[in-house]
């Protein structure tokens, strides 16, 4: 296998602790799964 | 800046498709018109011995295999760096199947397993709580530290550990110590939980309960209950649709404890200018995730998502969408729990945080086992 397709990221190789998060709070992600949810919402009334 | 924004979308569809194609690996891709493809969990199946020992009694269904799989990745191979924004996304996946989750109950199976629920929930918190702290200080761990791990014991693990964290100051490797304690139980609960259900003979009702209230991280919560009492086209998990109601309320008591534990460490350890705002605590710390799953169960109990049974085409297709969510989160779950950072908890935190968890286990066990029916 290839070194640049299973490349660790550098946090990995520092071994960091981190979690693993994308968004900066808890709240921010929340309203991102809220925003997500209307809009599959939506779209399974509308197309169904 | 929207652009910024667009390619950091962009970023996350690797991590997103590697997560996806470790559940398609387990659950199959029938779902996605491959039905050539049925999933690892069906080759056990079709071996007689291998279905009575690693399905029937290990539970290695989908969800379990999915989880290993993201194990082995994250500390055999390490996460590959293309990945690791997408595989940032698992929790919110799992979120955004909670709300979805909505759509299996009504307003009345709300009510009827919440009741039970709120009284058992906070009989555990206000217990665990109390247990945790009264050994914390018999051990003589400083208040911050204390307050940061009985807040993963009594409530939903690591959410909660984050949330108490900066309301009672703990330090960095407070929070380390508390969370490497609660994700080292947590694993171990994934196994150790289903096979002592089907042992002590539980319903999967039952399961859901004692899951619900003894299992401290709300993802494991998710991925013990689907272990044992599997989720299929056909067969909506009863064991998932309680214990998620109960892994619900737990979360609702995350303000109220977070508040609690912060007057508590302000009482131990007061500095100068410590004051507390209730009502800004209690709603910063709100998980407002919980007012998407409550609408969709208004939602699905008044008729707009078609009728409940049999379920409508809106229904069949939104309970399909949920347990890929659940699967792809779960895979990503995998990926964040790594051996290393395990290794980490030690000394007193992972004595007092693995009594209070055997504690509260053990205890939800008994009441469980003594006062809740086989059916819901």
């Amino acid at each position: 296998m290839p070194k640049w397709w299973w490349r660790s990221s550098k946090k990995e190789r520092n071994n960091e602790h981190h979690l693993m998060t994308l968004f900066a709070t808890e709240r921010m992600e929340d309203y991102v799964a809220l925003s997500l949810a209307l809009v599959i919402l939506i779209l399974v009334l509308v197309l169904h | 800046m929207p652009s910024n924004k667009a390619l950091l979308v962009i970023k996350t569809i690797p991590g997103i498709l590697l997560m996806l194609a470790i559940a398609v690996f387990t659950r199959g891709a029938s779902d996605f018109g491959f039905p050539q493809w049925p999933g690892i969990e069906a080759y056990f199946a079709s071996n007689e011995h291998s279905q009575k020992f690693l399905i029937d009694i290990l539970h290695l269904n989908y969800i379990l295999l999915s989880i290993i799989i993201g194990m082995l990745i994250r500390n055999i191979f390490t996460i590959p760096a293309w990945a690791v924004t997408g595989i940032k996304t698992s929790s919110l996946f799992i979120k955004l199947g909670v709300i979805l989750l909505g759509s299996m109950y009504s307003v009345v199976d709300v009510a009827r397993l919440g009741g039970t629920g709120i009284i058992i929930v906070s009989v555990f918190v206000i217990l665990t709580l109390s247990f945790t702290l009264w050994l914390a200080k018999k051990a003589d761990m400083d208040p911050a530290s204390a307050a940061v791990l009985s807040a993963g014991t009594a409530i939903c693990g690591v959410s909660a550990i984050i949330a108490a964290a900066p309301a009672v100051r703990a330090k960095t490797t407070d929070v380390v110590y508390s969370i490497a304690t609660i994700l080292s139980f947590g694993v171990a609960c994934l196994f150790i939980f289903p096979l002592v259900g089907t042992l002590v003979g539980l319903s999967p009702h039952q399961f859901g309960v004692w899951a619900g209230t003894g299992i401290l991280n709300s993802g494991q919560i998710l991925a013990a209950c689907l272990t044992f009492d599997p989720e299929t086209a056909h067969h909506a998990s009863v064991s998932l649709k309680t214990g998620q109601i109960y892994n619900i309320i737990r979360v609702i008591f995350l303000p109220f404890v977070v508040l609690i534990l912060a007057v508590f460490t302000t009482r131990s350890a007061p500095l100068e200018g410590d004051d507390i705002n209730i009502n800004t605590s209690l709603w910063s710390r709100f998980p407002v995730f919980v007012i998407g799953f409550l609408v969709m169960v208004f939602l699905t109990s008044f008729g707009l998502l078609g009728q409940t049974s049999p379920p409508s085409p809106e229904l069949i297709f939104i309970r399909k969408l949920y347990s890929w969510f659940f699967a792809i989160g779960l895979a990503g779950l995998g990926m964040q729990i790594s051996f290393s950072e395990l290794r980490r908890a030690g000394g007193k935190p992972l004595a007092v945080g693995t009594a209070a968890a055997v504690f509260k286990a053990v205890g939800a066990l008994v009441v469980v086992m003594l006062l809740i029916s086989e059916q819901p």
